[in-house]
């Protein structure tokens, strides 16, 4: 299997900042994203949850 | 081969190079790198053209375009170019570009200029190019 840092899977996360009444997003990578606040908040929203996933899969194979 | 036929496959080959640069730029660079890159590239070629003494230019575009070119949005790149200000690499102000610092832009934007075949400080051509 490819170790994740060479299959340009992103171990770094990204940046948010406000500007104007726009949430950026930037990186990992080359990702430079303008959102609403809506839209950044339910982003932010799957990501944990999606997040959420993978750490209690790990957790229960660690059982 | 023909002098025309070698500068028809130089532009050829150059256009390529860009587009692979821009690709990259678009693809693997943050906004400010996209800026910072989109910058420097055009600094190396105003330069070639006399239009650039190097650190300053003029650059009939607007704050939008760049955005458009950049791939990120008016917001995003008026940041960005509050950011560079701020970092002391670039101004960009009433359609006039001044680089404060060409090695950090370049660097920011990892830009490397090889890709643009432009003399070096030589004065002869890293690769031989057509005259003209």
């Amino acid at each position: 299997m490819i170790p994740p840092e060479d299959s340009g899977v992103q171990l770094l996360p990204g940046k948010a900042s406000v500007e104007e009444g726009l949430v950026l997003l930037d990186g990992p990578d080359g990702v430079a994203v303008t959102m609403t606040a809506y839209a950044a908040s339910e982003t932010g929203k799957s990501l944990l949850e999606a997040a959420r996933l993978i750490e209690e899969k790990s957790d229960n194979e660690k059982l | 081969m023909p002098e025309l036929t070698r500068k028809l496959w130089f532009s050829t080959l150059l256009d390529a190079a860009m587009h692979r640069a821009w690709l990259f730029r678009l693809g693997r660079l943050d906004a400010v790198g996209r800026v910072a890159h989109f910058l420097s590239e055009t600094n190396v070629r105003l330069v070639s053209a006399d239009l650039s003494d190097g650190t300053r230019f003029a650059l009939g575009i607007t704050q939008a375009d760049i955005s458009e070119i950049c791939g990120i949005t008016s917001v995003h790149a008026n940041r960005v170019l509050r950011q560079l200000r701020e970092e002391r690499l670039c101004i960009f102000r009433s359609s006039l570009v001044e680089i404060l610092d060409v090695e950090g832009l370049a660097r920011r934007g990892q830009f490397n200029p090889a890709y643009l075949y432009i003399e070096n400080k030589s004065g002869r051509p890293d690769i031989e190019r057509p005259t003209s």
